[in-house]
């Protein structure tokens, strides 16, 4: 059930209608049951998926809870850990592994085709899977105590806004959320209604009109000169309206439950570098990666270099740089098992690595060209550049292959060809439409005029943009991008 | 008793009053917006020029007697060739099938027809899953005024954005392509308007992109049957042609596997149109969307469908095998040559 589908709003429907009468004791059941239903609904089979390794994980961390010493702390650890990790290298990776078992021995071995194995990736694994290794780290290292009550930990795993493409919740700030009882509040549940339009809006009127475009544009490229490049730049902004609609949607479903999301997005575009874009973009997955890989990586590297500098650099470089690099490969990875998707996180690496290594020389350019007597132009270059970099580093995640991403920065031009797409124009000005809208979003806290209006001017504003969402919403069942993941 | 119910209570006015000024302002501006937009709409429409059809029968009555008319939507477009019929039975074929042409668009077009070029011996009408539940396209129906004549246009509903949604997208589209200050000047377009080109069209070779691969779960979409948006000149369409006395082959045509299964529900589809079939003694119902027939799995066969794609078009190796089919039917409405 796509959050886009009346499906979906026709199933939301009877979970509010009902939800409040439930008594508090039973909502997390209610929850629960709705979640699998939510889930099973796709593919009866996977609710095992979903099931098996919630309670594996609910075992391991109740035996590292009750475990006598640290080698069976570890070794219950590590069992729950690998278990679910197989779980999602056999379902995700394992036919890309065996696609470049099958090309190496193409070209080394000679070898018979290895059979495909038509394995069909369960959607949303990857994300309720990375829920529940942060719960095991966090329960391993005794930050979190081990939850004992199997219901709400299921409910946490499987909780059905969040379930197909996140947000990744941490377990320490959810689960108390689900033991506490929740009360009709308007205020709370219109405020998630506001963020779901607005996320419909960024998905059904943004991305899936720029898609337009963007598709017909990927799809042949040759010949297109400078269309290309608006191909790349609208991309960015259909996969940013894309996966930060869906995940409005999610973190408005669960307020209006009663519940806080972690947010999702902070305006990334707006950053100044590439370490602050992925620390805007994506955030439940990046400070995932930051808290459970990056910095464990960081440590290890430094704590295995025993003195200051190592070939002439310092250990703490060294602890970046393998840190970066390394969580950005796996980043890339997680996202599609895929080639393209580890090329494009390696991208992120060097840039992250180039930046990390050419701070000084950046800061000498800026005294030299005096830029800091202007800090809103440098703040505009730095927003300009990190942007471009983003988008083009996007090109290797839309491409079906690196070949095809090859062949389409091969082709980027600066003229348009002699009959420009129509969707070129009227797409600029939606995303004009958009950025305004995003700006006033942005801002509203300090616009005194909307601090001024009176709720119901508010409420009409709010019914006028329901209306622009009918007028100007594509009429298409588009999935949302990061499902694929 | 339950807190949750209790505290919504308390809040009960607060609700009321926020349900009640959204509903009025949506309602307010959902009817203000559509009005605006209608108007746009009906001036785009007036200011837009060419009627093309006029070109088009000038051309035709140029080019000797055409038998055979056919008549449907893009699938027909892409599945049914005149060069085919033209080559296998000597008789010339006319065709009117395009993206957007519903039986609406058929039945004025029929009337416009039989003025300029006279009443045809057989029409081959290609039929669609979705026949009874598409639109025909406003831009298409200016050529004929009185279509655009429509008493239910500003019907109730809570929304007026919503219910004419289709219709506010395709004048959109449209606006759009015309921002270019050339509609329709692609390829198919040009093929459309002219006449010599469609007589040699015989479809696109498949791009051979097809996912034929059936995933778990794909949406099935039922059979929207008769009368439908348009299914009312659809039977006006078969009346006047039965008081024409001409043969009307109605045409179910094939569909690639996957979307086969997505329009899950072919039995109904099946007895809808023979029992229209059966009101009128001189129309004969064809079904070439049949896995016994015609190899509905080969995607060489097709341009675009799939699991939970309920539209899909021939390509030009799957319109020959179809034509081949065709012809040998309608073989037996034609005077011997």
């Amino acid at each position: 059930m796509l959050f886009n589908s009346f499906e979906f709003w026709g199933f939301f429907a009877i979970i509010f209608a009902a939800y409040f009468f439930v008594p508090q004791k039973f909502k997390w059941l209610f929850l629960l049951l709705a979640s699998y239903f939510f889930y099973g609904y796709w593919k009866a089979e996977y609710v095992l998926l979903l099931a098996f390794p919630t309670l594996v994980t609910y075992g391991a961390a109740r035996g590292m809870a009750a475990a006598k010493t640290q080698g069976r702390r570890k070794l219950i650890f590590f069992s729950g850990l690998l278990s679910t990790l197989g779980l999602l290298f056999v379902f995700k990776y394992l036919e890309l592994f065996r696609q470049t078992l099958h090309d190496l021995s193409g070209y080394f071995l000679h070898l018979q085709s290895l059979s495909s194995l038509k394995i069909i990736l369960p959607i949303g694994i990857s994300f309720f899977t990375f829920k529940i290794i942060s719960y095991l780290i966090d329960v391993y290292y005794g930050r979190i105590p081990a939850e004992k009550h199997l219901g709400i930990y299921a409910l946490y795993v499987s909780f059905f806004p969040q379930l197909l493409a996140g947000p990744i919740d941490r377990a320490a700030q959810f689960i108390p959320q689900l033991k506490e009882p929740v009360f009709f509040d308007w205020e709370r549940i219109s405020s998630g209604f506001r963020l779901v339009i607005w996320g419909l809006f960024k998905k059904m009127v943004i991305a899936d009109r720029l898609a337009l475009f963007v598709n017909q544009v990927f799809r042949n490229p040759e010949g297109q000169g400078l269309q290309l490049v608006f191909a790349v730049y609208f991309y960015a902004f259909q996969i940013y309206c894309d996966f930060s609609g869906y995940s409005d949607m999610a973190v408005g479903i669960t307020r209006i439950l009663g519940f806080e999301s972690m947010k999702n997005f902070d305006f990334p575009y707006f950053s100044r570098s590439i370490t602050q874009f992925w620390s805007r973009w994506h955030i439940s997955l990046s400070s995932w990666l930051r808290d459970y890989l990056f910095l464990p990586l960081a440590y290890a590297v430094m704590r295995r270099i025993k003195s200051d500098k190592f070939l002439a650099i310092k250990a703490e470089t060294w602890g970046y740089f393998v840190g970066i690099f390394l969580t950005m490969l796996l980043g890339g990875l997680w996202h599609g098992a895929s080639w393209t998707f580890v090329v494009w996180g390696g991208l992120y690496g060097v840039y992250q690595m180039f930046s990390y290594a050419s701070k000084r020389l950046r800061k000498k350019i800026v005294k030299l060209t005096r830029l800091q007597r202007l800090p809103w132009l440098h703040t505009a270059l730095n927003v300009f550049f990190t942007f471009n970099l983003v988008s083009f580093a996007w090109i290797f995640f839309r491409s079906p292959t690196f070949a095809g991403a090859l062949a389409f920065i091969r082709q980027l031009g600066l003229r348009l060809p002699p009959n420009p797409s129509a969707h070129l124009f009227f797409d600029l000005l939606l995303l004009a439409l958009f950025m305004a809208i995003e700006f006033f979003y942005k801002n509203r806290d300090r616009i005194v005029f909307w601090q001024l209006c009176p709720r119901p001017a508010k409420v009409a504003a709010f019914a006028f943009f329901c209306c622009l969402l009918i007028v100007l919403a594509v009429d298409s069942s588009n999935e949302f991008i990061y499902f694929q993941f | 008793m339950n807190s949750s119910i209790s505290s919504f209570k308390q809040q009960g006015k607060r609700v009321l009053s926020d349900l009640l000024a959204f509903f009025l302002f949506f309602f307010l501006f959902d009817r203000l917006l559509f009005v605006g937009i209608h108007k746009a709409e009906s001036r785009f429409y007036k200011n837009i020029s060419s009627n093309s059809l006029k070109e088009k029968f000038a051309q035709a009555k140029g080019r000797g007697e055409y038998e055979v008319l056919i008549l449907g939507t893009s699938r027909t477009y892409d599945g049914i060739h005149p060069w085919y019929i033209q080559d296998e039975l000597g008789v010339k074929a006319f065709k009117e099938a395009f993206v957007g042409k519903g039986p609406m668009y058929n039945y004025f077009f029929y009337q416009e027809y039989k003025k300029d070029l006279g009443i045809p011996r057989v029409v081959i009408y290609g039929l669609d899953y979705f026949l009874f539940n598409i639109t025909s396209e406003r831009h298409w129906l200016k050529r004929f005024p009185d279509s655009l004549v429509d008493g239910n246009y500003f019907k109730n509903g809570i929304s007026m954005l919503w219910a004419n949604k289709s219709r506010i997208d395709e004048f959109s589209n449209t606006y759009i392509n015309n921002l270019r200050n050339s509609p329709w000047t692609d390829a198919n377009y040009l093929s459309e308007r002219d006449l010599t080109r469609m007589e040699a069209y015989r479809g696109v070779v498949s791009p051979g992109k097809i996912d034929s691969v059936e995933p778990p779960r794909f949406r099935k979409v039922i059979f929207f049957g008769y009368p439908g948006k348009e299914g009312e000149y659809f039977l006006k369409l078969l009346d006047e042609l039965h008081r024409d006395k001409v043969s009307v082959l109605l045409v179910s045509l094939p569909e690639f596997i996957g979307t086969y299964w997505t329009n899950s529900n072919h039995r109904k589809f099946l007895r809808n149109f023979r029992k229209i079939g059966h009101k009128y003694d001189n129309v004969h119902f064809y079904d070439y969307n049949d896995p016994e027939i015609f190899d509905l799995a080969n995607p060489d066969y097709f341009i675009d469908g799939g699991f939970g794609k309920t539209n899909s078009h021939l390509s030009r190796s799957g319109s020959e095998i179809l034509n081949n089919l065709l012809v040998k039917d309608l073989r037996q409405y034609l005077p011997k040559k």
